[in-house]
């Protein structure tokens, strides 16, 4: 289960996502980003409602950054909480994508 | 095929197509022959019989101008009688003689005399039925005819008395029972000589087929039992000939088809055997390296592994929802068991993925938790086409995303995570088992 919210501020897309990211809700996410307009710049994905998220959700995070990478959209994972950052750091992900993408919730 | 063998093939029935050819022209030949014949020889029975009328009425004529009369005249009968006895002989026989008078007024002929004598020959009642079949047969204006007593033909001769009133007839009836039984015998040399042939041409014909496509049956059926698996049958070679050169060189085929196979069988089981004691090798060098964390089992132990303990519940995984269901139920079972626990979370997503992993793989599985003792054993098993163990290494001692493509990335999460590893694979299904004890 998962719930996603989108809203624009100008070049900036803001989506927040509430519930579990797995095998079953990979789709959905993955359709609603792909979704967002042609004149965004930069992607702001907020993780603080994230309960859950195993490999497949992560797989799949890391094929659309890489995407929109290659569309010239920034993507910035913020608010992770911190067991599920733990999740990111075993896959090694900040390292491969930049750390800088990756924001701790503290 | 060879032109050369083509040739004679084509060769051995040329000779038999021509044979019959001309088996039947000469048959036709006979039989037209035998229709001239018994033509002529009827035309000559019809003429002698005319004759016969002819010379009777001469003599007939010279007894009336030597003015005996013979109107009702017993003597004249006899007269007539011993002169027929006197013209008979075997092939002239008048077994009956009528005179016919005109009568003008009824425009018709009036029987005068009628002297009849007896057949010299008879037929037998084979003959009889012979003949009349024959009758039934050729049906046409014949002047044969039989008269109760026998076969005759009919002569008749008109003569003109002097004036134009007086006619005289003289009808003779000439024994025809010789001529018939001729015919009668001919015809029955004719049909036995024509069905004999024909008797000895199909059986030739036969005789040909059968030594042709006997042995081809024999081949066939030999083939189909070999065909079948069954590399003990050999067929039996009965011809010293082309075929049976052919069948002698298939049967040594089939030998060594069947040397081949069990030389196969043998190898294929001496490879099970060093695959056997290859994986027993991996299986204590994986155990050694990883301290006992990941145990690899066969088949045949893996019972042991997962039908033990106390088991608490089931999921049946077949879509992405299950997967949070089984992620669920082992929440509730770890909270209500161990409400100490700190990592659960952890445990969370190694179930998570491993769940997913026999929905990627596999399509289908079952998913079940034990308790043994205060460790938690999380079975997986599905019937997937298997795991290559070959990528175990790299899955468990590599961190990191890109080299995990093969098992699936979640595969060292669970690793990194659990106490203990419990894999077993075939190309029938994995079960992949894990352990957690739970301290808080």
């Amino acid at each position: 289960m998962i719930q996603i919210e989108t809203s624009n501020n100008g070049s900036v897309n803001h989506i927040k996502l509430t519930g579990e990211l797995d095998i079953s809700t990979v789709d959905e996410f993955r359709q609603s980003i792909e979704n967002v307009p042609e004149t965004t710049n930069e992607i702001h994905l907020d993780f603080s409602g994230v309960e859950f998220v195993d490999s497949t959700g992560i797989g799949s995070l890391v094929q659309i950054m890489n995407q929109l990478k290659a569309r010239d959209i920034e993507v910035k994972v913020k608010r992770i909480p911190v067991e599920i950052y733990e999740v990111f750091d075993l896959l090694g992900i900040p390292e491969l994508l930049g750390k800088g993408h990756f924001e701790c919730l503290k | 095929m060879t032109l050369a063998k083509f040739k004679e093939k084509a060769n051995s029935y040329f000779k038999i197509y021509t044979s019959i050819v001309v088996v039947f022209v000469l048959i036709i030949f006979l039989l037209a022959q035998f229709i001239f014949y018994r033509q002529t020889l009827y035309e000559d029975l019809v003429h002698d019989a005319e004759l016969q009328s002819k010379i009777m009425a001469v003599v007939i004529l010279d007894y009336e101008k030597r003015g005996s009369g013979f109107w009702n005249d017993k003597e004249f009968e006899q007269k007539i009688y011993n002169r027929l006895s006197l013209l008979a002989d075997k092939r002239n026989n008048i077994v009956n003689l009528k005179i016919l008078g005109f009568n003008p007024r009824t425009n018709s002929w009036q029987e005068v005399i009628s002297v009849k004598r007896s057949f010299t020959g008879s037929l037998s009642s084979l003959e009889k039925k012979i003949a009349s079949l024959g009758e039934s047969l050729i049906k046409g204006n014949s002047r044969i005819w039989c008269n109760g007593e026998g076969y005759v033909v009919n002569g008749t001769t008109v003569v003109d008395m002097g004036n134009e009133r007086s006619k005289l007839k003289v009808s003779t009836d000439v024994e025809a029972n010789k001529f018939v039984q001729q015919q009668i015998w001919f015809a029955v040399v004719l049909v036995l000589l024509f069905s004999g042939i024909v008797i000895i041409l199909i059986l030739q014909y036969r005789l040909f087929f059968l030594t042709l496509y006997k042995p081809l049956d024999n081949l066939i059926e030999g083939m189909k039992v070999i065909s079948r698996g069954n590399l003990e049958y050999r067929i039996p070679v009965v011809r010293r000939d082309k075929l049976g050169n052919f069948i002698e060189s298939f049967n040594n085929m089939v030998k060594e088809l069947k040397k081949s196979r069990e030389d196969l069988e043998k190898e294929l089981s001496v490879t099970k055997d060093q695959r056997e004691k290859i994986f027993k090798v991996y299986r204590d060098v994986i155990f050694a390296v990883t301290q006992g964390k990941m145990v690899l089992v066969n088949v045949k132990e893996l019972p042991s592994f997962i039908n033990t303990g106390k088991r608490l519940a089931e999921v049946n995984v077949s879509q992405g929802e299950d997967v949070g269901l089984a992620r669920k139920v082992s929440k509730h079972i770890i909270n209500e068991l161990f409400p100490q626990y700190s990592k659960t979370q952890k445990i969370l997503l190694c179930v998570s993925e491993a769940a997913t992993n026999v929905l990627k793989h596999a399509g289908s599985g079952k998913f079940f938790i034990l308790k043994i003792n205060n460790t938690v054993r999380f079975v997986f098993t599905d019937k997937g086409p298997g795991m290559d163990f070959s990528h175990l290494p790299s899955a468990i001692f590599y961190k990191g995303f890109s080299t995990q493509i093969s098992l699936g990335y979640g595969f060292s999460l669970i690793y990194s995570f659990v106490d203990k590893m419990i894999l077993s694979s075939t190309k029938n299904g994995t079960t992949v088992a894990f352990d957690v004890i739970m301290t808080p």
